[in-house]
């Protein structure tokens, strides 16, 4: 009952692209405040993860799209790829808000690695509507 | 020139096969169960070919070991459309609501 | 006459492997489905390779760039599997 309150594209794009609460939160954080550029010791200091966990977490959500590193520099803006992106992480965001505990089981279950993706991209069922 | 070329070939399929069966291991997925066993009998067969004289993929033998191979990896492609993901938490959660 | 048939179908399924994982990188950016999306590009030319070679008869010999197309797809399926598994 309670994973229906997700849609599922918005689930699609959960189990696709958000690997962890942490890196959910990075994302909200530094969507909370685009004009800001963060520093990967200030995104530790507020999730309360360590520096290196942040560090990776900012550098996946960079080549993700979500983010990016202005001139060269080691900090990180929010600044989504296409609009449509921002429009997800918009609902993201609603739900996470609304609904934190059906997101953070869907996120929770997902297997700790990625090559699950390589037999996931073999799946004809999991193939999303925006194909 | 073929022979080191195909011993080479040979080689990587079987390391390529020993990363499914570690990625199985991780993920208790049967699909790359199925995709290391196919991997690793092509490396075998690149190895036999190797080992013979002359270009012999004609030989009957050559292919169907690669039909064989092969066909494991569209066993595992229609396993994966019958059941999904067999293990997966996130499935038998949503199933019973 | 059997063997073209069955390297041409395992040329079609190395095709299909190919396009999914290509079609899944596109999507989700996992970089270990590009390399063994072009992995089995290669193996599907390979694969067509034998087809071409047996149908030009015994004149054409085209084993060693067959195999040496191979071996490349066999190396950039090592390297994304060694690097970007994750």
């Amino acid at each position: 009952m309670a994973d229906d309150c997700i849609p599922d594209d918005v689930k699609q794009f959960i189990l696709e692209r958000i690997d962890s609460i942490a890196q959910l939160e990075a994302l909200l954080l530094l969507r909370g405040s685009p004009q800001v550029d963060w520093t990967v010791n200030a995104v530790a200091k507020r999730l309360y993860i360590g520096e290196q966990e942040a560090n990776v977490v900012l550098k996946r959500l960079c080549v993700d799209g979500f983010l990016l590193t202005p001139e060269k520099s080691l900090l990180y803006r929010y600044h989504v790829r296409s609009p449509e992106l921002g429009q997800t992480v918009d609902r993201v965001a609603a739900l996470y808000s609304r609904y934190l505990i059906p997101v953070t089981n869907l996120i929770h279950g997902k297997p700790r690695t990625r090559v699950q993706e390589f037999a996931d991209a073999f799946n004809f069922k999991l193939k999303s509507d925006k194909d | 020139m073929n022979s080191v070329i195909l011993g080479a070939i040979a080689m990587a399929s079987m390391v390529a096969a020993l990363f499914f069966l570690r990625f199985w291991r991780d993920t208790r997925d049967r699909f790359f169960y199925l995709f290391a066993i196919a991997f690793a009998i092509e490396g075998l067969n690149r190895a036999l070919l190797g080992l013979t004289t002359v270009s012999q993929e004609h030989e009957p033998f050559f292919y169907l070991v690669r039909l064989f191979a092969f066909g494991l990896i569209l066993v595992a492609i229609v396993d994966k459309n019958r059941t999904g993901r067999p293990r997966s938490r996130r499935n038998r959660r949503t199933s019973h609501r | 006459m059997a063997g073209f048939i069955i390297y041409g179908l395992c040329a079609m399924t190395a095709f299909l492997c190919a396009w999914l994982l290509l079609q899944a990188y596109r999507r989700s950016r996992y970089r270990l489905l590009l390399w063994s999306g072009l992995c089995f590009v290669g193996l599907t030319v390979n694969n067509m390779l034998v087809v071409a070679d047996n149908a030009m008869g015994p004149a054409s010999d085209l084993s060693t760039l067959r195999l040496v197309v191979g071996l490349l797809a066999m190396l950039v399926l090592l390297y994304g599997l060694i690097w970007d598994a994750e």
